[in-house]
């Protein structure tokens, strides 16, 4: 009975837009995924998280609840799988990071839709619009057990020293 | 993160609108609680009563609906989050609960929500805290339940861990 890393991903290369936990064990009884990623290009960017390859989205659907210095409190709603909200592009900022914390109950269960709860946040400075701090939970449409997990920037690679774990809980 | 969780029970809540963990074990820091339900009924809330009082709760919460955003307090009894029914086809809550410091016997408990699920901007993304100022005896009992009575859904599991600091 433990939590237990099952597999680290450290980025070393800005070349990859995925990054996969495959064969995921089925032993666990729950999934934890922790995730800190930056991006070399311009502009804001959103890490996205999938299950067992499945990367059309239409198939999940995300609800953005989020606080952020120049909006305020904000919500949205979309057809895709946010996991973090990550902010390469702001000026005199580009190593600033963002961050996700996702987890997924009942991951082996092979009857129910799948689903994640994700905190995340993302802080630049404390006068920029990157900065943002939210709930994104996610509902899929995949009732399989999940068997592997892929993170992947939504435009932007992510880049060196960007680090996606699992853990399995027991 | 803490270093261990240890499983200390699983509820198997298909059927019932309500049940407890009992005789919890006061070895751990915190107490984790994992939810994963659905009701039967259109919706319903999720609720918790520590040592089983049923009085002595306050919440702030926040929570997101679509476009819709909402911040509040409140002191019922219970409320901590909200379970998707027949009113959203297919929908899974996915909640965590964090109780600290619960073995503790001079201190009120803090009990923090993290929850939703997507629904097409009908459902909720949640985050409370609560607070349960009746009493400050260690938590050796947790009535879990829904609020307005609905009965939980086939596949329904509220898991109880503990967990210590690293």
């Amino acid at each position: 009975m433990a939590m237990t890393l099952i597999q680290r991903i450290d980025v070393t290369t800005n070349a990859n837009l995925t990054y996969t936990f495959s064969s995921i064990p089925q032993t666990y009884t729950d999934l934890l995924v922790v995730a800190t990623a930056q991006s070399a290009g311009s502009g804001t960017d959103n890490i996205t998280m999938y299950i067992n390859g499945n990367s059309t989205s239409t198939n999940y659907n995300n609800i953005l609840f989020r606080y952020t210095q120049s909006i305020g409190l904000n919500g949205d709603y979309v057809a895709n799988s946010y996991f973090f909200a990550i902010s390469p592009g702001q000026t005199g900022f580009p190593t600033f990071a963002g961050s996700g914390i996702a987890y997924f109950p009942n991951y082996t269960n092979t009857s129910t839709q799948k689903g994640w709860n994700a905190k995340t946040g993302s802080s630049v400075n404390a006068s920029s619009t990157g900065s943002i701090i939210g709930l994104f939970p996610t509902t899929s449409n995949i009732t399989a057990a999940i068997t592997s997990i892929t993170l992947s920037g939504y435009g932007l690679y992510p880049t060196s020293n960007s680090t996606f774990s699992l853990y399995g809980i027991s | 993160m803490p270093a261990t969780w240890t499983l200390l029970a699983t509820a198997n809540a298909a059927g019932l609108a309500a049940g407890t963990f009992s005789s919890i074990s006061q070895s751990y820091t915190d107490l984790v609680i994992v939810c994963n339900t659905r009701v039967t009924s259109a919706w319903d809330v999720q609720a918790f009563q520590l040592n089983g009082a049923g009085s002595g709760y306050d919440q702030i919460y926040s929570e997101g609906k679509g476009n819709t955003t909402g911040t509040g307090t409140a002191q019922i009894a219970y409320r901590v989050n909200y379970i998707p029914g027949t009113s959203y086809s297919g929908v899974w809550d996915t909640s965590v609960y964090h109780l600290s410091r619960y073995s503790q016997s001079n201190t009120f408990k803090t009990l923090l929500t993290q929850g939703g699920a997507g629904a097409n901007g009908s459902f909720f993304a949640q985050s409370t805290v609560s607070t349960y100022a009746g009493a400050t005896t260690a938590v050796t009992s947790i009535v879990w339940g829904t609020a307005n009575g609905g009965t939980y859904a086939a596949n329904s599991t509220i898991k109880l861990f503990g967990i210590l600091a690293a």
